[in-house]
């Protein structure tokens, strides 16, 4: 009894102090395994926020400009009219502002809720009003539509051609507000189709 | 020491297991927002398909609606559509899909008793529906098609239900301005008329030689714009129209009293014939609605006559000697007809503005002939200069003809109706409900 008693004497303070260490680094690389897990977690769930509200603004867009120019009365309206305030004509910028015209009541004006659409991207938002009467409401936020990450803003919509055009090119360029862990650089997801202007064909 | 180490194994595993469920919390949250926008993208997708569905439908019914009504008023297609009440029953939001036990689209309601321009059709993986009704501005009178406007009502169903209503209204588009009252029309100023040198042939300005045509109409032989027709006009003694020769067998198309004194029943020339834009812009449709384009010195082959053709040869062409034609003919260049060459139907020579005519047979051109020069001072269509020179953009048309024979150049409006193309029709407005 009295040996296996001595046979299991307790730890040495050095046994302590090794598991202890080793203890330690397997729970500091765990740790930092966690830390990155999270933060690569965080980044996706917001990229994967930024691409929804790309896509969704993108087919918010185009919906509208699908039917731009119903005129059931035969009035003349035009379909779209490109930076209606031609706040940025000289700016690389390019048109980042679009009115978008459509009778829907069939009453001979475009003063009702969505007849007289306005879209346009503000600072990294993009905001649209539906009628001249109503506030501006924020689609999506990070649209900084700048793609290549040089700093300057790809335009938001290209017409083919001027004045008149019979199709829009539209492409939004969302922007992660944090960094990729691994890259460093924020993430960036473009999305961009062609609408053609049906009533202008 | 066994207790010991039990306790310590107990830890590890606690740890793991925290760890682990953190991170599969983590991969659950991550997931679920996967799925939720895979569910989005697919409903979004969903709508998508159903939204191209309902727009193929229009175009099917546009395509549909162009075969059955030839070009003419829609009234006889509205009584067709409006059913036995005849009134149109469409209402985008009253329209509903009906799905059979397996899910399979059996038809639609809330249209009343219309009856369908396009039945129910599969295409794709869904169905359309085509409906009809007069436009918007022609309400008041469902079947009574005055404007040459209908509206189309597109019903598309995807797959997982997915439903989209979409209208277009539709256009007859006219190509040409009305036609030209005369057998030749020279646009521009001073118009260079030379007729045949040797035994010339007839020009007439009968409609048809009096044969077929509008009974009694006939218009001037060489039609001008705002000339004094006695300089540049050779004109030969075998000029007819109607009971006159010679000198009267030529006029200023846009002077409404001397066609009167002609008796012509056209009435004046549309000024759409004299506005060189209007012109330049006619030329492109018609290549794009053209059954063949030819480029020379590319070769030049003619597209079968029947229905119709329209051809338009964007440079220089020769109408060989014993080639007949019919249909619509434009030419950019200078046109060439031999002696023995025939044409029923319209003849353009706009561009360049040179027609000839060489040696003698017995060909006959019947329909109407329209040159005009508005190529500009380097004398090439399709260039910048288009249309910056001469007056108001017309230099001077030129019509030689060298040789003779008996064939004759006859005004015949029975040969120009069918020649004028007939483009599909246009939308000219389009919603999504």
């Amino acid at each position: 009894m009295n040996r296996t008693r001595s046979g299991e004497r307790g730890f040495t303070l050095i046994e302590l102090m090794v598991s202890a260490t080793v203890l330690l680094l397997a729970m500091a690389g765990l740790l930092s395994l966690l830390v990155h897990n999270a933060r690569i977690n965080k980044t996706q769930r917001i990229n994967m926020e930024l691409q929804s509200s790309a896509r969704n603004s993108l087919a918010m867009v185009v919906q509208k400009l699908r039917s731009a120019g119903w005129d059931p009365l035969n009035t003349g309206l035009g379909t779209v009219v490109l930076d209606p305030d031609d706040l940025d004509a000289d700016d690389a910028d390019g048109v980042d502002d679009i009115e978008i015209l459509a009778d829907l009541t069939g009453d001979g004006d475009v003063d009702d809720p969505n007849e007289q659409v306005r879209i346009v991207r503000s600072g990294d938002r993009l905001v649209w009003r539906r009628s001249p009467a109503e506030p501006y409401i924020v689609l999506a936020a990070g649209i900084t539509n700048d793609a290549d990450g040089d700093g300057v803003a790809e335009p938001l919509f290209t017409p083919d051609r001027l004045p008149d055009p019979s199709r829009i090119t539209v492409r939004i360029t969302a922007e992660s507000p944090i960094p990729n862990p691994t890259s460093g650089r924020p993430d960036r997801y473009t999305v961009t189709t062609d609408v053609v202007l049906r009533s202008a064909l | 020491m066994t207790e010991s180490r039990r306790n310590e194994r107990g830890s590890a595993l606690i740890m793991a297991v925290f760890v682990l469920a953190l991170v599969a919390s983590m991969g659950m949250a991550l997931l679920f927002l996967g799925q939720l926008e895979v569910r989005m993208s697919k409903t979004g997708l969903q709508e998508k398909k159903s939204f191209f569905l309902a727009e193929a439908g229009v175009e099917d019914g546009r395509g549909s609606l162009y075969d059955i009504n030839k070009g003419e008023d829609f009234s006889d297609d509205l009584t067709t559509s409006a059913g036995p009440d005849g009134n149109h029953m469409v209402d985008p939001s009253a329209i509903r899909p009906v799905y059979d036990a397996a899910g399979n689209l059996t038809g639609f309601t809330g249209y009343g008793d219309d009856v369908p321009l396009t039945n129910t059709t599969a295409f794709g993986e869904g169905w359309y529906m085509v409906l009809l009704a007069n436009d918007p501005l022609e309400q008041a009178t469902p079947t009574l098609d005055q404007n040459h406007r209908v509206m189309m009502t597109g019903v598309g169903a995807g797959p997982d239900s997915s439903f989209e209503v979409v209208q277009a209204i539709v256009e007859k588009d006219e190509i040409l301005p009305q036609i030209p009252p005369a057998t030749i029309l020279l646009l521009g100023p001073d118009p260079a008329f030379q007729s045949g040198s040797s035994n010339p042939k007839e020009y007439v300005g009968d409609d048809c030689n009096g044969l077929g045509g509008m009974p009694g109409l006939y218009v001037p032989v060489v039609g001008t714009v705002d000339t004094v027709v006695d300089e540049g006009i050779e004109r030969p003694k075998n000029f007819m129209t109607g009971g006159l020769e010679g000198y009267d067998t030529v006029a200023d198309v846009t002077d409404a009293d001397a066609l009167d004194a002609m008796g012509a029943g056209l009435g004046p020339l549309d000024p759409s014939w004299t506005d060189c834009a209007f012109l330049q812009q006619m030329v492109e449709s018609i290549r794009e609605v053209a059954d063949v384009v030819c480029e020379p010195p590319a070769p030049c082959t003619p597209p079968p006559p029947s229905p119709s053709r329209v051809m338009m040869v964007d440079g220089d062409y020769t109408v060989g000697g014993d080639e007949s034609g019919q249909g619509l003919l434009l030419v950019t260049g200078t046109l060439e007809m031999h002696g023995r060459a025939s044409w029923r139907g319209l003849i353009l020579v706009i561009g360049e503005g040179k027609f000839d005519r060489f040696g003698a047979g017995n060909g006959v051109i019947s329909g109407s002939l329209v040159v005009a020069d508005i190529a500009g001072p380097d004398d090439i269509y399709g260039t910048a200069d288009d249309c910056s020179g001469g007056v108001e953009g017309f230099d001077t048309a030129a019509f030689d003809e060298k040789g003779g024979g008996n064939g004759d150049t006859v005004f015949c409006t029975d040969d120009i109706v069918p020649a004028i193309p007939i483009p599909p029709y246009k939308v000219v407005s389009f919603v999504q409900h």
